[in-house]
């Protein structure tokens, strides 16, 4: 039978046909996903041995202690060591911490600004002109000021011995969350450290303080919280607003004037007015005189002081918020007082002495808070690398300087302030280098660990004590040698000859008291992720002449705010200091609004209807200091006539390379003559 | 020579006390990092972005304090959606384990597990994986990266179970299943998230799931998920059962 062309088609038909009832149409498509998947692009991380090594994550005060999962020499996780004696665990952004030196805003080396561009140059050009730009101030009479946000370290006592050396230096430093507890230091009969006994504490007040979202050591807060009430007194329904017992929603700015008002109802109900100027300071403040400011009812006052009595022990605790910045000296104050006619200063469960971590005098130096530097009279701004994760805008610097000032940065990252500066000088990243771990504002005893790095730093970056040191030699100022690696250890030995306290080493089950027989013991230990605990400080009664607000301020206090549309400013520690958050936070920022990101400005639902806004409607938020752009989100929480915008983390550090009109709050807010910024009127439009 | 005794199967699973977690997000990053999850891409939001665990914020009216309900794959075990509708095999139950795994280079991305998941913790690839800068130096090698087009979703950090099985023949010791330790149990600074075998009536976390206090979510769906919540407050369980539509909100 011949075979025609026809049989052929019907062959090749049926033989299709059968072939999809079989199975390899769908592996071929299987196979197809799987060829397409295995591309160049995707990155296939290299395999190796796998060691876990200690560290301390120092992107803010907390100093939280953690392990660094290794692969190789690379490190691949950071994990929050939960059963250190001091509390432990760490945040989401510390989880990231390990990013950081591969951050794509990562400077590779010393840089120079010259004609408005940057250019690369070796260490010792960079500190030549420095030395030439600390020569001239000298010789202008300007001040040289280094600004350190975390003072008490080795290298700050490096910068103090600079600083003492020279004809006008300044050691100038930032308010930071333990602020109220300084006021109070500062007002001490004979000062000592102060501490909060948070273990026998029964109501925290946080005056804006982020109490339950990483304010002091976030693991002892976790421990007590259970056994703690605690009242937030804050402008938006903030996380710690959102997990504390009370949340009173004061009007922005209005903290001062509440404390002072709350010191006066508990003045009054427990007779404890002690001084003439403090009965004058309080007796003309009633909650009826806060209530214009405080945007509250005197009832709802009288009733929160009552609580404060009976729920004793109280502490009130200021010291600001990372993104709104500090509390006016004059709130810490009304805080201070509060505090004081509360009976909390110096008992058990309230506010106690400790001591000192020894070996960190810095040649006498005593930090200059930044509000006493007079306006203009910086010649030479050095900023240290290190991060207190909390905000520094730009023009509450600025306002130092001369106008011919040449900034030079130690940031390892091109970040905000980096970004102003006309010398800059990479110092290691975090786990790249060196780094020490003081108590928190929270301690109620003294305790110090050693970060060891744990990857190594590039061959741009400049230990901040070699800077030092280096910078003192070319600008003939005496400071002593020794490396950072070595100063360490000498401050480890004068901690270890005193004899205090008890060293507790990190071992395979847990943290054991180890008892360090001569001072390579201890450093041992204390580089191995161990840490010193001093003895707690016997509780005595402090003599305290406290401060209270100047009569202007309270008289300014007495009147409502200008009408308008407020600012209220936050972000969360770590992502809005000179440090950039890793691009992975995201995950929280934008891939979820579980934290409100630095694109979205909140507004209430009266706000919004009277301004014809619509739920993430783009808008601009105008100032006289800058406008951003942002998206609207009705928050039924907010109350009338205020804008909530985060301070950040930076849409350009979670997007390197992105370029954003949506900048977040600190491009808007208006500083004072204090450094503060925590009054801010907007206008918002239509984008 | 060495005889590998295979363990028996186990139902591994978790309970998360809603009273304790404090929405820090430190699951969702360790998660993550852990996963290799890229950072978002410019154009991403809260309904396409990769999130294998999400942290939910749940407020009532006249509630002071909000709670928060960290949300991933519940591990169903008595009827998965999302394996009976995979056409790729790309979604299997591991019967020596319990976990839902997720294979990506089976996955065709058609997302009809995405659409079958009542609990919406599934994630797919709409961009290229991209790690700006050298952040490819911090991946972790043991699990691989996913590109553009595929589904992915939380695993109970599998790679973690499987490096504690090889340890366990390796020593030759014990028949139990391993215990080990995904990375949100890990990073959990409020100690909140309990992981064990829940078919283990020694582990705390078999005990706390058959206490009174715990629930799934979705419950009437039958779906016999391994994810266990606990609270005392009534009012979060009925919002994150889903029972009380309409006297609460949830963001996240």
């Amino acid at each position: 039978m011949p075979v025609t062309r026809r049989d052929v088609l019907w062959g090749l038909g049926g033989g299709l046909a059968g072939a999809a009832l079989t199975p390899v149409p769908w592996k071929l498509l299987d196979d197809t996903a799987i060829w397409t998947q295995h591309r160049r692009a995707l990155p296939v991380p290299p395999r190796g041995p796998v060691s876990f090594r200690p560290a301390a994550c120092t992107l803010c005060s907390g100093g939280c202690p953690v392990r660094v999962r290794c692969v190789g020499p690379r490190p691949v996780a950071v994990v929050g060591e939960m059963r250190h004696p001091l509390g432990g665990g760490a945040c989401a952004i510390g989880l990231t911490l390990h990013h950081l030196a591969f951050h794509p805003l990562r400077l590779p080396g010393p840089k120079l600004r010259r004609d408005g561009r940057r250019e690369s140059v070796s260490l010792d050009a960079a500190v030549a002109r420095v030395a030439r730009a600390v020569d001239a101030a000298q010789a202008g009479g300007r001040k040289v000021m280094v600004l350190d946000r975390r003072p008490g370290r080795v290298v700050s006592a490096a910068w103090g011995e600079l600083i003492a050396g020279l004809r006008d230096g300044v050691y100038a430093t930032v308010p930071g969350e333990a602020e109220t507890l300084a006021v109070l230091e500062a007002a001490l009969a004979k000062r000592t450290p102060l501490g909060v006994d948070l273990e026998k504490t029964r109501t925290l007040v946080g005056f804006g303080a982020p109490l339950l979202e990483g304010w002091g050591r976030a693991g002892r807060m976790l421990a007590v919280r259970p056994g703690l009430r605690v009242v937030q007194v804050e402008a938006w329904r903030s996380p710690s607003a959102s997990l504390a017992d009370e949340w009173v929603e004061v009007a922005p700015a209005g903290e001062g004037p509440l404390a002072l008002a709350l010191a006066h109802v508990v003045a009054r109900d427990s007779g404890t007015l002690v001084g003439e100027e403090m009965r004058r300071a309080l007796s003309g403040f009633s909650p009826r005189d806060a209530a214009a400011r405080t945007g509250l009812d005197p009832e709802r006052i009288e009733a929160l002081a009552r609580a404060l009595r009976r729920d004793g022990p109280a502490v009130a605790i200021g010291g600001g918020e990372p993104g709104a910045g500090p509390l006016p000296r004059d709130a810490e104050r009304a805080i201070v007082l509060l505090n004081v006619v509360l009976g909390s200063v110096g008992r058990a469960g309230g506010i106690v002495p400790r001591r000192a971590v020894p070996g960190g005098d810095g040649a006498g130096q005593r930090p200059t808070a930044l509000a006493d530097v007079a306006a203009g009279s910086v010649g030479v701004l050095l900023l240290d690398g290190a991060d207190d994760g909390r905000a520094l805008p730009w023009p509450v610097l600025h306002a130092a300087l001369a106008p011919d000032a040449v900034v030079v940065s130690l940031s390892p990252f091109d970040g905000p302030l980096a970004g102003e500066a006309d010398v800059v000088v990479p110092a290691p990243a975090p786990l790249e280098g060196w780094d020490e771990v003081l108590p928190t504002g929270d301690a109620s005893v003294a305790s110090y660990s050693v970060s060891a790095p744990v990857v190594a730093a590039p061959p741009g970056a400049t230990d901040p004590v070699a800077f030092v040191q280096a910078l003192a030699a070319a600008v003939r100022v005496g400071v002593g040698p020794g490396t950072h690696e070595e100063r360490l250890r000498a401050r480890v030995a004068v901690i270890q000859a005193t004899g205090r306290g008890r060293t507790v080493a990190r071992g395979e089950a847990g943290y054991d008291e180890a008892p360090a027989a001569n001072a390579d013991a201890a450093w041992t230990t204390l580089v191995s992720g161990g840490c010193w605990i001093d003895d707690p400080a016997e509780t005595a009664v402090l003599a305290v002449h406290p401060p209270v607000p100047s009569s202007a301020v309270v008289e300014a206090w007495r009147t409502a705010p200008t009408q308008g549309l407020a600012l209220v400013t936050f972000a969360a520690r770590g992502t809005v200091g000179t440090t950039p958050p890793s691009p992975l936070l995201t995950k929280l920022y934008q891939e979820s609004d579980l934290r409100p990101a630095a694109t979205i400005a909140a507004l209430g639902p009266a706000t919004a209807a009277r301004l014809r806004l619509a739920q993430g409607q783009p808008i601009d938020v105008d100032t006289p200091a800058g406008v951003v752009r942002a998206a609207v989100r009705i928050d039924s929480t907010l109350p009338p006539d205020r804008v909530a915008l985060a301070a950040g983390p930076d849409s350009a550090a979670l997007h390197p390379g992105l370029k954003s009109e949506a900048r977040g709050a600190l491009p808007l807010v208006a500083t004072a003559a204090d450094a503060t910024w925590r009054e801010t009127r907007v206008r918002v439009r239509e984008a | 020579m060495n005889t590998v005794r295979k363990p028996r199967g186990a139902r591994y699973g978790m309970v998360i006390d809603l009273d304790k977690c404090n929405g820090c997000g430190a699951c969702a990053v360790a998660c993550a990092v852990e996963n290799n999850v890229p950072p978002a891409a410019e154009r991403a939001n809260d309904r396409n972005g990769i999130t294998w665990m999400r942290v939910h914020r749940l407020e009532a009216p006249g509630e002071a304090r909000a709670a928060f309900l960290p949300m991933m794959c519940q591990h169903c075990g008595d009827k998965t959606p999302c394996v009976s509708v995979c056409p790729q095999n790309a979604v299997e139950v591991d019967g020596a384990s319990g976990i839902v795994t997720q294979v990506p280079v089976r996955c065709l991305g058609c997302r009809y597990c995405m659409a079958a998941c009542p609990y919406h913790a599934r994630s797919f690839n709409w961009w290229d994986p991209d790690w700006p800068g050298s952040l490819t130096e911090t991946l972790n090698p043991e699990v691989s990266t996913r590109t553009r087009g595929v589904v992915e979703k939380c695993t109970l950090c599998s790679h973690r179970l499987q490096a504690a099985q090889e340890a366990q023949a390796a020593s030759g010791e014990g028949t139990k299943p391993p215990a080990y330790t995904p990375a949100c149990v890990e990073a959990c600074p409020a100690a909140a998230i309990v992981f064990g075998d829940l078919d283990d009536p020694a582990s705390e976390a078999a005990r706390l799931a058959g206490s009174p206090g715990s629930f799934r979510l979705l419950e009437q769906l039958g779906t016999g998920a391994k994810v266990y919540y606990r609270t005392g407050r009534d009012w979060v369980r009925r919002l994150a059962g889903g029972r009380a539509a309409g006297d609460g909100r949830t963001r996240g």
